[in-house]
């Protein structure tokens, strides 16, 4: 039906609706289209603004300030203080994701079958499996070209070769992609399948409306019954969507802090917060690279990923990147002088380490600080990751681990890496994949939703995003949080 | 309101941590730091400002009695390689590396094809 600017509210706006969805990333996107196709009526409450593609800036600066929560600079409280990578934007974080595409490997979903056997029929496999057939097929996703692929994730690939460590080309959800290496900032051409590109115009042209720029900051409830939002326009205004359904997709830290403003502290709420810490390492080739062009992240290594350990060349804009090459000064200088020799790949940890959201003084925070085996993690991801840049090539890399050198060049120092600090606070860790915090299962004490995404206390409310997975998934997550997002939408449609 | 480094002391540290590097122009500098104040959540503001304080003013005080602006290239080049083999300032130099990448060098120059 519509698109509204928040920007533009001033007064009290009130709003009536079938469902509301609060949050625009893949899952409540997916959840818009499948109910408003259904000839529901939705509308979508997104906290950031809609974007157009043509918009989107190259400069690093330009994009976080624009796209990502606290300008990408948030951070998880603990004993490292690491950022805690949000998009806030239409589209959600997918927007300015790495367009990386994994299926829910079935041990995950063994997993949390074994957590809890409901799951076993109230989330099958084989359904599983369908919707996510679906999402693929809808979202092009195929393996990185290697024309389109560029000298960084070839570069990882030969150092993978030399390894005898298994690696292949990202399969990714894009369609025509020219290699830009622009997805962390958004697509300037639109080829990413990011919500905003892939379901929430369908949503649209299906009746749904969308309001950007307002951001819901309470659950109407009462007597065990949700009964709409409030909100808070961008232009000083105040929104109520009034809805005998809601559907939460804020994503794994905002729907429990949301949970949290609004009373509803039932159940483990906030709590087994997990996620996937990354590290990353810079290394310089002798030939030129120009990280920031090919496909953002087009390679990856998936040898050590049953020890909880994936490899991916990063595709950073170039002020990004400049603050991963080594020094200060001179030496500084001279690295960013030869930017384009550079590359930063990066290894993202399976941790099993579980922190908390609260609420603090009005605001969300997130605990989380990585375990003693998350460290070990790091030291031995940081020395393959040394080992691959070697092997592919480099003649010195940059761990940024406090402590260390600045640079390492030989196979020997590089070992070294494997016994660096165990203090957390060394590692210069990033943390975008984030689960578990409204946690679905059969036991009202122990889980936030039911099997079937239904608030386990609250009629008509519903969480739809990554908060409900039982555990993480040890790979990236868009595709199994759209397929869950799809049978949410099924499971709200059958009720 | 938050802290904000004076133009001065923040541009000497600008010149000493990234010499000879293609800078945003001063006008496109001015409006980077007036978006990164605008958008940078609090503890950011609050960890750049420390380190254009310590780095700029408050440390090289301490090791030659004047303030970043005022030494010599080569000398300011010794008081930024001495914060940062130092574990209690090695931090804020790494928050002046980050702030200085994303918003003072001039990311077209950057990605510019080079000969
Ligand atoms: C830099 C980066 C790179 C990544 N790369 C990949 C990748 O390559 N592959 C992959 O699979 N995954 C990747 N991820 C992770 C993936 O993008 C996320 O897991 C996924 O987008 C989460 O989906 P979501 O719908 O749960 O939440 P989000 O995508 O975060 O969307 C939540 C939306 O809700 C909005 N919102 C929050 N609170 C409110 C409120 N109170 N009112 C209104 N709106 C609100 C937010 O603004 C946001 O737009 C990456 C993430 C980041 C940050």
């Amino acid at each position: 039906m519509s698109r509204r600017d928040g920007r533009a509210l001033r007064g009290r706006e009130e709003l009536v609706a079938d469902v509301v969805v609060v949050g625009s990333g893949p899952a409540g996107a997916v959840v818009a289209r499948e109910l408003a196709t259904a000839g529901l009526g939705v509308v979508v409450v997104e906290e950031g603004p809609w974007i157009e593609a043509a918009d989107h800036p190259a400069d690093a600066l330009g994009a976080m300030a624009l796209s990502y929560r606290g300008m990408g600079a948030q951070v998880v409280l603990g004993r490292a203080l690491m950022p805690l990578v949000q998009g806030r934007r239409v589209g959600g974080s997918a927007a300015i994701n790495g367009a990386i595409c994994w299926r829910l490997p079935r041990d995950v979903h063994a997993d949390w079958v074994a957590q809890d056997p409901a799951l076993a029929d109230a989330l099958p496999w084989t359904e599983l499996e369908e919707v996510t057939d679906r999402v693929e097929a809808e979202l092009g996703v195929a393996p990185t070209l290697p024309e389109i692929a560029g000298p960084k994730n070839l570069l990882l690939a030969r150092g993978a070769d030399a390894l005898g460590l298994a690696h292949r080309p990202i399969r990714r959800n894009v369609r025509g992609c020219a290699g830009l290496g622009r997805c962390l900032q958004g697509c300037p051409a639109g080829h990413k399948q990011s919500p905003e590109v892939a379901q929430l115009p369908e949503a649209l042209a299906r009746g749904a409306t969308l309001l950007h720029d307002v951001e819901v900051v309470g659950l109407a409830h009462a007597r065990g019954r949700v009964q709409g939002v409030a909100a808070r326009a961008a232009g000083g205004g105040t929104v109520v969507v009034r809805a005998p359904r809601v559907v939460l997709a804020a994503s794994a830290v905002q729907t429990p802090g949301l949970l949290l403003a609004s009373g509803l502290s039932q159940g483990p709420v906030g709590r087994h917060f997990q996620c996937h810490p990354g590290v990353s390492m810079a290394g310089r080739f002798p030939e030129v690279v120009r990280a920031w062009e090919g496909a953002t992240q087009g390679h990856e290594v998936i040898g050590l990923r049953r020890e909880g350990l994936k490899f991916e060349a990063l595709g950073h804009p170039a002020g990004v990147l400049a603050s991963r090459v080594p020094g200060v000064g001179r030496a500084l200088g001279r690295a960013v002088a030869d930017l384009d020799h550079w590359a930063d790949w990066g290894v993202a940890v399976r941790s099993r380490t579980e922190g908390r959201v609260r609420r603090v003084l009005g605001r969300t925070v997130v605990t989380w600080s990585p375990s003693a085996d998350d460290v070990r993690q790091f030291r031995r991801g940081l020395q393959v990751l040394g080992e691959l840049f070697l092997a592919a090539g480099a003649e010195r890399v940059a761990p940024h681990v406090a402590g260390l050198p600045a640079t390492l060049a030989t196979p020997a120092e590089v070992a070294a890496l494997a016994q660096g600090p165990r203090r957390a606070s060394a590692y210069q860790g990033a943390i975008t994949h984030l689960f578990g915090t409204c946690r679905m299962g059969s036991d009202p004490r122990r889980a936030v939703v039911r099997p079937d995404f239904r608030h386990h206390h609250v009629d008509g409310l519903w969480i739809a995003d990554s908060s409900v997975f039982p555990s993480n998934t040890g790979v990236n997550p868009q595709v199994s949080i759209m397929a869950l997002a799809t049978i949410c939408a099924r499971r709200m449609l059958a009720a | 309101m938050s802290p904000t480094p004076s133009p001065s002391v923040r541009d000497a540290l600008v010149e000493a941590l990234v010499p000879g590097v293609a800078l945003r122009g001063p006008q496109a500098s001015a409006q980077a730091w007036r978006d990164f104040a605008a958008a940078a959540p609090l503890h950011l503001r609050v960890g750049w400002w420390a380190a254009t304080l310590v780095l700029g003013v408050v440390w090289p005080l301490a090791l030659s009695g004047r303030r970043l602006a005022h030494l010599s290239p080569a000398a300011r080049e010794v008081v930024l390689r001495r914060a940062a083999a130092l574990p209690g300032l090695a931090a804020l130099v790494e928050v002046a590396r980050v702030c200085v990448c994303l918003v003072a060098l001039d990311d077209d120059a950057l990605r510019a094809a080079r000969p």
